[in-house]
């Protein structure tokens, strides 16, 4: 029943990869991309639906909404590719990038050629992605709910979803009793309802292996971009360093939490953009939209992540309008898919005990910015890296790349990336801490919200940094792409 | 310097294959590990025993309070209730959550899920969890500690 639950998630993600393309996606990508973005795309699909029908008022069980919504996305990524290309109107296809005159177009000559050296190119990485999952997977049968951010947020949420059937004004609004975080967004808790439903009853295992199968999905995606921007070796390194970063897998990774799930998504479109800002190909933006709607649907920081990313792709695109129009416009999509949890959740008066209208107001700000040197302080002290002299490496190796010029784009955005994320969480911890305190009490307490909490969320800033490493070697290794070069050499002759 | 510079980036990448080669490796062996933890773990009913002999007074609870009804959990008041305690909450020290040993609240809650934990005592039924059971009309004894009494 849980290959079901599976099978039915990645269909869907089929689906809606095939309207976001414009294409078979196994065509246009590869096999190894297509199977990676399903696993993540199916799981938004789920978890906006079953948003949408929680905060409209209807059952949030498996069969009234979900699954109907999700088997019509499983046909919609089966229907034969004639007449498919008419399902996209022709202005929205343009202004998201998608070339819906290449829909159904058939793939011969040197471009077909050029594709399946690519997707062999993407054999280690799909070797290596496997024998971890088959690795991760192993023993899953035991898996268990055990600690207080499970009971206490996301694994009750889920199965009030489930087995309440709707958004319980009780465990969502905290009407009767006070439920913690009840800001936080609903991805998880939707995959954890979504198998639930499909296994008749509540299965920590069974939900446990979604959760699971979102890493992997990361995984692959990420080597795909790297094997794409670089070559499988850069792909491959590069998912060891993300998949050996301290207590992903290990501890967060076995958890119906959201902090590997965050990580999940932030890294796929992390991957996407950077592939986009380097190739330009069509279709990846409207990807990189909706893994961007998974990043802010999974976690508060999610939305911050990816606002970060797409600030990050804005400032690498330089100064091609036609790009700027496009990025805003997937950036906005991916913001919208928040949207009817932001509206439900102020409409409950429901805030972020972080960042609200008391933690915002200037005299709060003025207050806390004495804590400043603290948050630098933990920040540093739980950076959760692969020490620091990884990471200085990798800093010195993204300036090489950027110096020598080689694909500065990628490097670039990458740079930025990290740089904003990190920033990011470091002004949400320094903006959360106690004004109204003295100074020894607020530290108090901001050390302890970073002990709780940065080993976890500053997941996403340091795999961004040490991504730098492969990422920049690799592109110095190679040398200047054929563009670039006869850049060079028109430049030299004028 | 072309050739230098190349010659460097081989063999930074080199050296980061082999930190990763080593973290995954290391994130596998303790991914296995906590594996083996886990299912090596006592359990009550397919749940890990979390609670330890009061693991069983879940399944009590289940079998008599309806799945969708209301429960009001009411615990001895912690002398030093954890950050997550839902202290600054409505009721009193003790009940539904309020300066209580939170970990436990809330396990309670995630085990008896999808019932609603309140703090009002009109229409739920009261879970008692590590205090006297009143001795009264309409309650349930598990023991002297634990029990449930109907709305």
């Amino acid at each position: 029943v849980t290959v079901l639950a599976v099978v039915l998630l990645i269909g869907a993600g089929h689906g809606v990869l095939r309207i976001a393309v414009g294409d078979l996606p196994h065509r246009l990508l590869g096999v190894v991309p297509t199977a990676g973005l399903s696993v993540l795309c199916g799981a938004v699909a789920i978890a906006e639906v079953t948003t949408l029908a929680g905060v409209l008022g209807l059952p949030t069980r498996l069969w009234p909404i979900v699954a109907p919504a999700v088997l019509v996305l499983c046909v919609a990524g089966l229907l034969p590719t004639l007449g498919y290309r008419h399902l996209l109107p022709a202005r929205a296809g343009r202004w998201l990038g998608i070339d819906r005159a290449a829909v159904g177009r058939p793939t011969a000559g040197p471009q077909s050629a050029r594709r399946t050296s690519a997707r062999t190119a993407d054999l280690p990485v799909f070797v290596l992605v496997t024998a971890l999952g088959a690795v991760l997977l192993t023993g899953g049968r035991h898996w268990a709910v055990r600690s207080i951010d499970e009971w206490a947020i996301w694994a009750t949420r889920g199965r009030g979803l489930s087995l309440a059937g709707h958004l319980d004004p009780r465990i969502f609004d905290g009407v009767a009793a006070n439920y913690q975080h009840l800001d936080y967004p609903l991805l998880v808790p939707s995959l954890i309802a979504w198998s639930d439903g499909v296994q008749g009853r509540a299965d920590d295992p069974a939900a446990h292996v979604l959760l699971i199968l979102q890493l992997l999905a990361m995984l692959g995606v990420l080597g795909w971009t790297l094997t794409s921007l670089v070559g499988p070796v850069v792909g491959v390194v590069g998912v060891l360093l993300a998949a050996g970063t301290p207590d992903l897998l290990a501890r967060w990774g076995t958890l119906l939490a959201a902090d590997a799930t965050l990580v999940a998504f932030a890294v796929a479109l992390l991957g996407l953009l950077a592939l986009w800002l380097q190739t330009e190909r069509p279709g990846l933006l409207p990807v990189a939209a909706i893994l961007g709607g998974g990043t802010a649907t999974t976690k508060v920081e999610g939305l911050l992540f990816t606002l970060c990313l797409f600030v990050a792709a804005g400032v690498a695109v330089g100064r091609a309008a036609g790009q700027y129009r496009r990025l805003i416009a997937a950036g906005v999509v991916a913001l919208l898919a928040d949207a009817p949890w932001l509206l439900w959740t102020a409409r409950h008066h429901l805030h972020s005990d972080q960042i609200n209208s008391t933690t915002l107001a200037p005299d709060h700000l003025r207050g806390v910015l004495r804590f400043a040197g603290i948050a630098t302080a933990q920040t540093i002290h739980f950076w959760p890296g692969h020490g620091w002299a990884f990471t200085a490496t990798a800093v010195l190796a993204a300036a090489a790349a950027l110096a020598i010029g080689t694909g500065r784009r990628p490097v670039l955005f990458l740079a930025m990336s990290a740089a904003f994320c990190t920033l990011g969480l470091w002004a949400q911890y320094v903006i959360s801490a106690g004004a109204g305190v003295d100074f020894a009490t607020g530290a108090i307490g901001l050390r302890g919200h970073f002990a709780s909490s940065a080993p976890r969320v500053l997941m996403v800033p340091a795999i961004l940094v040490m991504l730098l490493l492969p990422l920049s070697a690799g592109l110095i290794l190679r040398g200047p792409s054929r563009r670039q070069r006869l850049r060079e050499m028109a430049r030299t002759e004028r | 310097v072309r050739g230098a510079q190349r010659t460097l980036a081989a063999v930074v990448l080199t050296a980061s294959l082999v930190v990763g080669l080593v973290t995954t490796d290391r994130a596998v062996r303790a991914q296995h590990a906590a594996n083996a933890t886990v299912a090596g773990a006592q359990r009550v009913n397919g749940r890990l025993a979390l609670l330890g002999r009061r693991e069983a007074f879940i399944d009590f609870v289940s079998g008599i309070v309806p799945p969708h009804a209301a429960i009001r959990i009411v615990q001895p008041p912690a002398k030093h209730p954890v950050a997550t305690s839902a202290g600054s909450g409505p009721g009193a020290a003790g009940v539904c959550g309020h300066s209580v040993d939170s970990a436990v609240y809330w396990l309670v809650v995630y085990e008896l899920s999808p019932r609603p934990s309140v703090c009002d005592l009109a229409g739920a039924w009261t879970v008692y969890f590590g205090v006297q059971v009143p001795d009264q009309a309409g309650a349930h004894r598990y023991s002297t500690t634990l029990g449930v009494l109907a709305p």
